[in-house]
């Protein structure tokens, strides 16, 4: 199978000569949830940038159904969705006009627009919001708007930054039952998240990024398994949060990505 | 010495200094925020507008100087002090330079802000009471010489300077007010109560005018006093001063390349469908998000206010060859102001991530400040058009402000393409 995103031996990192990413290598295929792992300063959203296209490599490429953003553009972004971390809004903006405004960007025909905003509002329940002005919002429903401008174009891979935070139980339960269904529709998801025990069970494969490099990457058993060759006194039952904790304990990590002091 | 001061200056305490001290604080607040904005404003002048503002106030005294020798009969003063004046007893705005981190970290310092705050209104007043003097004082010759029964020059001096003081009075309470709706009610009494009373000070005598006055001014701050209100209004003083940078921002934006901060929003909902005719068009994506934008901006009203006083100016001038001029002066101005629409959605992420052309944007920008200029100046033409000025010359003046039009596009169209090409 041709995988959808190509990470090929990509170095970069925002000044040359400092890399923060050494040699990155991962792919996602379509219909698949990947889950991109890391401490505090691992390299994760400098990934997503790259990928994403605000960063250019200092070594290697990003490919995406073949072909670079520098070949083509447009339609290099027409297949990403980006959800980021923290919500970008226009405050004079309403949640329904937000949504039009990707819609037109992405190319996409009023009437499935129409049905997409019903059913994503009822799921995410903001069908009350829809016209309220983004300024007016709450963290969470802004969280939700911008979920909502990714779900609603439906690109083939959707990159989500941390998509938990803000978000109330019945709003990650919502959001976990989407991504289950846009990947069964044959899209694809790239998820970073600190909340491994979340995303565990829904992600079919994880990368775990550590100071810029891919430490370990695969199932969630085969990560287990890699990470228990470090850290010896967890079982291949635990769950992987457990494990990563267990991993992170025994190489004396702080939540920074570097050595505590006491160490 | 120097390596030795500049560490004293950065060292913990020296920082947290102006924190503990209400009268450091302030200080050091003032100085920061000009210390920020004084190094913009060389842009500003090297742009050329000293320049046009040294000329604009020669050309406006020798003209003013001109027309005081001449003041045709019946001259409308009274109207015309009003229309000036009023806006200058009404307008009060209370910069305080409070930030978001005041909240957590001044909140139990708040009984002790009362130095700072006497600082703040200080502040704010002087500028604004300067503005005042310096009108009524730029139009006493005027007033003096066509006014039927012009009072004295000192006795309005000192009621206006009273009527600035109620004025700033009620801006502070409105400030406290914590319903909006109450607060945006008492704020247009104000604006009221400003009209009503400089009315009554240009066509009352003295003596009905300081009863009606003062029985007004009185009744205005029993009714501002009587709303429920806050002891110390945190969110409603941050709210302003977002708002007040972000003028300042807005302004120096038109001369230096600035990032675009969050705008105040009016709703205007009557307008949404001006925005919404290129909603799901691919090549008006941009159009759509800038539409929505302009017509819930600050701007918008800014350019509007603009044509009301071109409309106002040049329905007094209709019949004279000087509005062509005046025409052609608002024109200009308009356009500098559409130039704040090019810093719009400008430094957006979502521009280089949404799948559009690399120029939609600035494409997009050029459209709208076009529509808008086109729009202005129709409406400023029916002024003209309806004057007793002749044919060829309405026809001349129509032709030259199609031709700032186009010369305005062309303009703008190059600046702005090599922007996006050096971006890229």
């Amino acid at each position: 199978m041709n995988p959808l995103l190509k990470v090929d031996q990509l170095t970069g990192g925002y000044s040359i000569g400092k890399p923060v990413l050494h040699d990155v290598n991962f792919t996602v295929n379509p219909g698949e949830m990947v889950g991109l792992i890391g401490l505090n300063g691992a390299g994760k959203s400098t990934t997503m940038k790259h990928i994403l296209g605000l960063m250019e490599p200092q070594k290697g490429k990003v490919t995406l159904q073949g072909t670079t953003l520098a070949e083509q553009p447009e339609n290099y972004r027409s297949g990403i969705a980006y959800v980021p971390e923290s919500p970008l809004l226009y405050d004079a903006l309403t949640v329904r006009e937000h949504l039009i405004w990707s819609a037109t960007a992405y190319g996409v025909d009023e009437d499935i627009f129409k049905k997409r905003v019903e059913h994503l509002a009822k799921l995410f329940h903001m069908t009350s919001h829809l016209d309220k002005a983004a300024q007016h919002l709450s963290k969470g429903m802004k969280q939700k708007t911008m979920l909502m401008c990714a779900f609603a174009v439906r690109p083939p891979l959707y990159i989500i930054d941390e998509p938990f935070l803000g978000l109330d139980p019945l709003g990650i339960r919502s959001l976990l039952q989407f991504m289950s269904q846009m990947k069964q529709e044959g899209a694809s998801l790239l998820v970073s998240s600190h909340i491994l025990s979340t995303i565990e069970h829904y992600c079919d494969r994880f990368v775990l990024l550590h100071q810029g490099k891919v430490l370990a990457a695969g199932t969630a058993d085969e990560l287990k398994a890699q990470l228990l060759q470090r850290a010896s006194h967890v079982q291949v039952a635990d769950r992987l949060e457990d494990v990563f904790y267990a991993w992170v304990e025994n190489e004396g990590l702080d939540s920074d990505g570097g050595l505590s002091w006491h160490e | 010495m120097a390596r030795v001061k500049a560490n004293r200056q950065s060292s913990p305490q020296s920082n947290i200094k102006p924190l503990l001290k209400p009268e450091h604080l302030w200080a050091n607040r003032v100085s920061a925020f000009w210390g920020e904005i004084v190094p913009y404003l060389r842009y500003v002048v090297q742009s050329g507008l000293g320049m046009v503002l040294v000329f604009g106030i020669v050309a406006g005294i020798a003209l003013y100087a001109s027309f005081i020798e001449h003041i045709p009969p019946l001259f409308p003063v009274r109207e015309l002090a009003w229309v000036l004046i009023s806006p200058l007893v009404a307008y009060m705005t209370i910069r305080t330079f409070l930030v978001p981190a005041d909240l957590v970290f001044l909140l139990r310092q708040e009984h002790k802000l009362g130095a700072y705050i006497r600082k703040s209104l200080r502040y704010s007043l002087f500028p604004r009471m300067l503005l005042l003097i310096m009108g009524w004082v730029i139009l006493w010759p005027l007033y003096h010489r066509a006014d039927p029964e012009p009072k004295s020059f000192l006795v309005m001096l000192f009621v206006l300077i009273m009527l600035k003081l109620v004025a700033l009075h009620g801006s502070w309470v409105e400030r406290h007010i914590s319903d909006v709706r109450w607060r945006f009610i008492l704020r247009a009494v104000r604006y009221v109560w400003a009209w009503g009373v400089t009315a009554c000070w240009l066509w009352l005598d003295i003596a009905m005018a300081g009863i009606v006055t003062g029985a007004a001014g009185i009744l205005y701050i029993i009714c501002a006093r009587r709303i429920p209100a806050l002891r110390f209004p945190w969110e409603a003083h941050m709210e302003a001063e977002r708002v007040h940078v972000n003028r300042v921002y807005t302004f120096l934006g038109g001369f230096v390349d600035l990032p675009t901060m969050n705008e105040r929003r009016f709703a205007r909902p009557w307008l949404d469908w001006l925005g919404n005719r290129f909603a799901f068009r691919r090549d008006q994506a941009y159009g759509y998000l800038l539409t929505k934008t302009f017509l819930r901006s600050e701007l918008l009203g800014i350019i509007l206010r603009l044509v009301a006083i071109g409309l106002l100016l040049l329905w007094w001038t209709r019949h004279t060859m000087w509005n062509g001029f005046i025409l052609l002066l608002f024109l200009t101005a308009i356009h500098a102001q559409c130039n704040a629409l090019y810093q719009m959605h400008r430094h957006d992420v979502w521009r280089l991530l949404y799948p559009l052309e690399k120029d939609a944007r600035t494409k997009a920008v050029l459209q709208l400040s076009t529509e808008i200029q086109v729009i202005v100046t129709l409406l400023l033409l029916i002024p003209i058009w309806t004057g007793m000025t002749s044919f060829g010359y309405r026809l001349s003046v129509s032709i030259l402000s199609a031709l700032f039009i186009i010369f305005f596009r062309l303009q703008n169209k190059a600046k702005h393409r090599k922007q996006d090409d050096d971006e890229d």
